[in-house]
Parts: C-alpha cells; sequence; structure tokens
C-alpha cells in the first residue's frame, strides 16, 4: 500500500494526455522465435526486458526444470535468462 | 471506513460453514476490508463477480461507441469475471460484491453481462481476456476507491496510453486495493491456467511488479492500470499473474475488443 503522503495526486482531476507521450521503442521477439520457445514444455512466458540502457535480455518463464536443458542461451542475439516460477493463473 | 469492533473465535466462510477454530479474543477495531463490501453506489476497484464465479474487480465504466450501445453504462473487468470463462450467458446476474464475498443475486445484482469477447484455449493466441455488463445507472459510479482513513474515491482519465516499460502505474483492486508498480516489459506471452485443466496463450501482454510486495493477487482481476501520475491515463487490464509478476492486456486492444470507450 502506497504511503499516505504519496497520495496528494488522487486528489485533483486527472491531467490532461497531450497526445501519445509514451513512445514504445522495447525489442520484440519474432513470431517465430515465440512459438519455438513456448512449444517447450514446462516454458509457460517469453519477453524481452530491458537490464540497462539499450541492453536488453530475453526472459524465459519456466515452471518445470525439465525444460532447462532445452533452452538456449542467446536468442536473435541478446543473452537469455531463466525466471522459474510458479505456473500463471488467471486472477 | 466501517469499523468493526468484535470478538474472533471461529472463522466461517461467506456461507456460514467454520473453516478454522481457535480461541476467541477479544479485538480492536478490525478494518473491514471495503474493497469487498456491498457499496453503492458501486465505484472501480471493488468486488464484483458473475453469479457463478468466485469474486473479481470492477475495473470502471464503459459506453458503447456504436447505437444503441452509446446509451449503455457498462462495467469493464474481464471475462473469467463477468462471463465466467466463457460459460455465461448474455444476460446472466453480475453482483456487487461478488459472490465468495457474500453477493448474491438478484439481491446484490449491479448489472447484466452485455457482451464478452471468448476465450481460446486451443492453443492459438489470445490478447484480451474482457467483457462489459450493462449496469444500472443509479448502482455504479465513474470514480475509482481507495482506502485512507476512509474511503476516498479519485477519478482516472478517459484517454489510454501506451504501455511502455519503465513506467510507473497504479491500480484498485477487491484484494491487494490501491498498490503500485512498474511495466517491466511489453509484448510479453504467456500460458495462463484457467482452472478445470484449461489454459489459454495470451501474446503482446504487459508486465507489471512492485518495488515492494505484490503488485496484485487473486480477486484482483478486471482491474484498471493507469499511470501512476497527474494523468491517471489508463494503460491495462489486470487478467493473471504468477511469482510477483502481474499480468494485463492492453486496455487499446480492451476497448476495440468490446467496441466500447472509457466513462471515467
Amino acid at each position: 500500500m502506497p504511503q499516505k503522503k504519496d497520495l496528494g495526486f488522487l486528489n485533483v482531476p486527472p491531467a490532461p494526455v497531450q497526445g501519445n507521450q509514451n513512445t514504445d521503442q522495447s525489442k520484440r521477439l519474432s513470431d517465430e522465435t515465440v512459438s519455438r520457445l513456448m512449444a517447450i514444455p514446462g516454458v509457460d512466458g517469453v519477453w524481452v526486458e530491458s537490464v540497462a540502457r539499450n541492453i536488453d535480455e530475453v526472459v524465459v518463464y519456466i515452471t518445470n526444470s525439465t525444460a532447462l536443458s532445452r533452452i538456449p542461451a542467446v536468442v536473435e542475439n541478446m543473452p537469455v535468462r531463466i525466471q522459474r516460477g510458479e505456473p500463471i493463473r488467471a486472477y | 471506513m466501517v469499523p468493526i469492533e468484535g470478538r474472533v473465535g471461529v472463522i466461517t466462510s461467506p456461507g456460514g460453514a467454520p473453516l478454522m477454530d481457535g480461541p476467541e479474543v477479544v479485538t480492536g477495531v478490525i478494518d473491514a476490508s471495503q474493497h469487498r463490501m456491498r457499496l453503492r453506489p458501486a465505484p472501480g476497484g471493488i468486488s464484483v463477480g458473475h453469479f457463478q464465479i468466485t469474486a473479481g474487480t470492477l475495473g470502471c465504466l464503459t459506453r458503447g461507441r456504436h447505437a444503441p450501445r452509446t446509451s449503455r453504462l457498462m462495467i469493464l473487468s474481464n471475462n473469467h469475471v463477468l462471463a465466467n470463462s466463457n460459460a455465461g450467458s448474455i444476460g446472466d446476474c453480475i453482483a456487487q460484491p461478488g459472490p465468495f464475498d457474500g453477493g448474491h443475486c438478484p439481491a446484490d445484482q449491479v448489472a447484466i453481462l452485455e457482451r464478452f469477447v471468448p476465450i481460446r484455449f486451443d492453443g492459438s493466441v489470445n490478447f484480451v481476456d474482457c467483457a462489459t455488463a450493462w449496469a444500472w445507472p443509479d448502482r455504479v459510479r465513474r470514480e475509482l476507491m481507495y482506502i485512507s482513513g476512509g474511503i476516498r474515491y479519485f477519478n482516472v482519465g478517459s484517454t489510454p496510453v501506451a504501455a511502455v516499460p519503465g513506467l510507473a502505474v497504479g491500480k484498485s483492486g477487491r484484494t491487494t486495493q490501491l498498490t503500485s508498480g512498474k511495466i517491466t516489459a511489453v509484448g510479453v506471452t504467456i500460458r495462463v491456467n484457467y482452472g478445470s485443466g484449461r489454459v489459454g496463450v495470451f501474446g503482446d501482454q504487459i508486465s507489471i511488479r512492485a518495488g515492494q510486495g505484490d503488485f496484485s493477487q487473486g480477486g484482483d482481476s478486471g482491474s484498471l492500470i493507469w499511470t501512476w501520475d497527474a494523468r491517471r491515463a489508463p494503460v491495462g487490464l489486470l487478467f493473471a499473474g504468477g511469482s510477483g509478476t502481474t499480468f494485463a492486456n492492453r486496455i487499446g486492444r480492451v476497448l476495440d475488443a468490446l467496441d466500447v470507450n472509457l466513462y471515467t
């Protein structure tokens, strides 16, 4: 829960959006790469995250360690980071 | 805030069956979880649900883009909250609070299921988990709620902005209430469990993490996600999570799929 002192911005009407100020320049994987990684049993998610300016890595979310041996170390010239977790559930 | 002063002894389910026995302890003031209570008119961020589900979150209000839906005031949430993951029928009762929080139909009805985008469980890629429910105008309100020394209300903007990594965002939801976090990735592909062995693949999603604690938990599904700044501009519709990461549909895709505009 955010601190009460940080919530003052909720007490005034929303400021207008000037055009679309957010320009998405994040990298995306090709559909082919996504399909190939998601086809590995135990892989439940794939995406690209920036770890520093101009440095991206491919995150492969796994729920089963048997997937490990089939995941490449590099994908589309980006290093792969394995994230182990519980199955993703509809909340 | 509606404080309850009482005794904690036998903890019961909403249906009254005992869940856990324990020694009776005289308590001080208990902060009843207002995001799970019955509230009229019902704001965004509060418990809601199809009469056959547990509970999710009322995201916000919308209106249709084309007649005759332009005159309809509609609740926006997930398919799995308002349409019982494809099992619902148009016209079904939507209760506030959701059934797990004690809502019953027709006594607590606020809307009827109006439209939903079917979720495909055949391995093909989904982009949204969303639905609308046609509300009685006097039973809902445009504002979202949060708790700070009582129930407080605020508006979000009606013009969406694009999700980008690093963007600070917030949400008001049934379970974890008001939280903030940051978008960690866009263009996310995930496999999502819907229970009973049903799994849906979702593409072009947004991932979010909180700096501390969880940005969301079960029951927060359907929450509107907006920029944590003066604009409070809508960004996404929360629908899934796992191991501390929250996943959301892009709000632009949601509005296009349902053919609605935000009414905030």
